[in-house]
């Protein structure tokens, strides 16, 4: 007889009905005998039987289309940079993985040992030579390093709330990491560059979810500069997953009327459904006056996305209704 | 595999972009729901979908017609979400995309009316809230298991092959996962589930 343990092990695959005859048979003997199993097994049979057996979301066909839609134009990117690039004419020449590897490997050992040499950590980070690095013109010696400004990049932004600082990983013909607090002038020009200049998706992201961060712990780091970068964002960046991060940067955003021009001007004209849907979302959550409300529902109320006229349409009805209490309240 | 699939997928694999479209438009539902499941939030769900149908692009040739397309798929997807969960596990203290944040607010949305909503939370109230909430305190291959088995329906030979490990890990894993979301629950309601 195996111990109660082995078979308390196949209970949810009992359950799930995943048993071969062999075990099922073993089980089933095992439950005529053992009440603490028994009980056990019907315990665990109405705990998995109140969770509903379906997926826990439904995505509706629109927002189904809009991402076919955004894989369909990265395939289609993809086929123009590999039928165009220098790539396509030279991949007969690739090498193999293995050699791929051992290359890399060697490099990594190469880089290590340059990067030791002349790695800068320390003295960079005050405000002077910090705006040296970004002006200079030159080479420049700190340290006793070399650093060649025109070729500075961020390779990654993010922000450490266990310090509360903004830590900046970027490259001269070094790596250099610099960390200040929120504050500081030199973290916001970084900030600024990597969302509307870097070319690399994941840096423009980490850089979008550190500002999503200094806008909740401290909004008034945003001023009307970072606003008009937001709105610019909005109509240039390429990625909508970005787009919608610029939005939710916006919704966290003390309510002022700049920020309401930029949600009006996405609502009103933005073609990506999401974008539009999550402006009508923070402006009906956050406009506190009833006659700017009023005129964006009834524009809203005109939108080709379903859920935008359907909630425009009931919030109209409900601003109406609200309307003629008062009215008779005054009566 | 049916005849129609077949054909568009050599028709792919001959580099044909709308007949990709076509798969994509099959299969993309229960992609979505599958990362989402296994992630938790929207905005990752909706990078994984993306992932997976390009790396699915990039990766045709290799498919083998030994099983289904939708196996194969499901491959795809699983490793991307699993690969994701470990990632942000690892770098939580910078992540800031606030899971219980998202989901609350799309929960909220998807319940204050009838009105036809982009996504749709289907299992509802407090229960809905509760397991998504619990679902992330499990282990990345667990609650990936999990979501396969309970939401998915899927065998327990399928997942094995989803994830390339044997059917006794698949029926371990699936063990530690109930006990854990059972543990959750009692703590939560203090009473005998």
């Amino acid at each position: 007889m195996k111990p109660c343990k082995f078979y308390q092990k196949i209970f949810p695959s009992a359950i799930y009905d995943e048993l071969d005859d062999v075990e099922s048979g073993e089980l089933k003997a095992h439950l005529q005998i053992c009440t603490s199993c028994r009980e056990e097994y019907s315990r665990l049979q109405s705990f998995l039987g109140e969770i509903p057996a379906r997926p826990i979301i439904e995505p509706e066909e629109e927002s189904l289309q809009l991402l076919r839609n955004l894989v369909s134009s990265k395939i289609k990117q993809k086929k123009t940079q590999t039928a165009t690039g220098p790539g396509a004419f030279f991949t007969f020449l690739m090498p193999r993985p293995v050699f791929q590897f051992g290359f890399a490997a060697v490099l990594l050992i190469l880089g290590f040992f340059i990067g030791k040499s002349s790695r800068v950590e320390q003295g960079l980070a005050n405000g002077a030579s910090f705006q040296m690095l970004i002006a200079a013109q030159d080479n420049f010696r700190t340290e006793n390093v070399s650093v060649q400004p025109f070729i500075l990049g961020i390779n990654k932004i993010e922000f450490d709330p266990g310090t509360g600082k903004i830590v900046v990983n970027y490259n001269t013909i070094n790596d250099v990491q610099m960390r200040a607090s929120v504050d500081d002038q030199n973290i916001h020009s970084l900030l600024q560059q990597a969302v509307l200049e870097n070319e690399d998706y994941s840096v423009r992201l980490q850089a979008l979810k550190t500002a999503r961060a200094i806008a909740h712990e401290t909004p008034a780091a945003f001023d009307e500069t970072y606003l008009q970068i937001f709105r610019q964002l909005l109509s240039s960046e390429s990625d909508l997953g970005l787009r919608l991060q610029v939005l939710k940067i916006l919704q966290a955003l003390p309510w002022n009327d700049s920020l309401k021009s930029i949600l009006r001007q996405v609502l009103q004209q933005n073609s990506e459904d999401a974008l539009r849907i999550a402006a009508f979302r923070t402006i009906t959550e956050r406009e506190q006056t009833p006659d700017e409300l009023n005129e964006v529902l009834v524009t809203a109320k005109y939108d080709t996305s379903e859920f935008i006229k359907h909630r425009a349409e009931k919030l109209l009805n409900e601003l109406k209704d609200k309307e003629t209490t008062l009215l008779r309240r005054e009566e | 595999m049916e005849n129609f699939e077949i054909q568009l997928v050599q028709s792919a694999q001959n580099g044909n972009r709308s007949a990709f479209e076509k798969l994509v438009a099959l299969h993309d539902k229960r992609v979505y729901q599958l990362a989402f499941g296994v992630i938790g939030n929207i905005h990752d769900a909706q990078d994984i979908y993306q992932e997976t149908f390009l790396k699915a692009w990039a990766r045709l040739n290799t498919f083998s017609y030994e099983g289904a397309f939708a196996a194969w798929l499901n491959r795809i997807v699983i490793n991307l979400s699993i690969n994701r969960l470990r990632q942000k596990k690892r770098r939580k203290w910078l992540d800031f995309s606030d899971e219980k944040q998202d989901f609350e607010a799309w929960s909220s949305w998807a319940h204050a009316d009838s009105s036809p909503d982009p996504e749709r939370l289907v299992i509802s109230g407090e229960i809905g809230r509760q397991i998504q909430d619990v679902l992330t305190t499990l282990p990345a291959k667990q609650r990936a298991i999990f979501v396969m088995k309970h939401f998915h329906e899927m065998k327990i030979i399928e997942i094995a092959a989803t994830l390339e490990c044997a059917e006794g890990t698949v029926k371990n894993q699936l063990f530690r996962a109930t006990q854990k979301l059972r543990g959750h629950f009692k703590k939560l309601y203090n009473e005998q589930l």
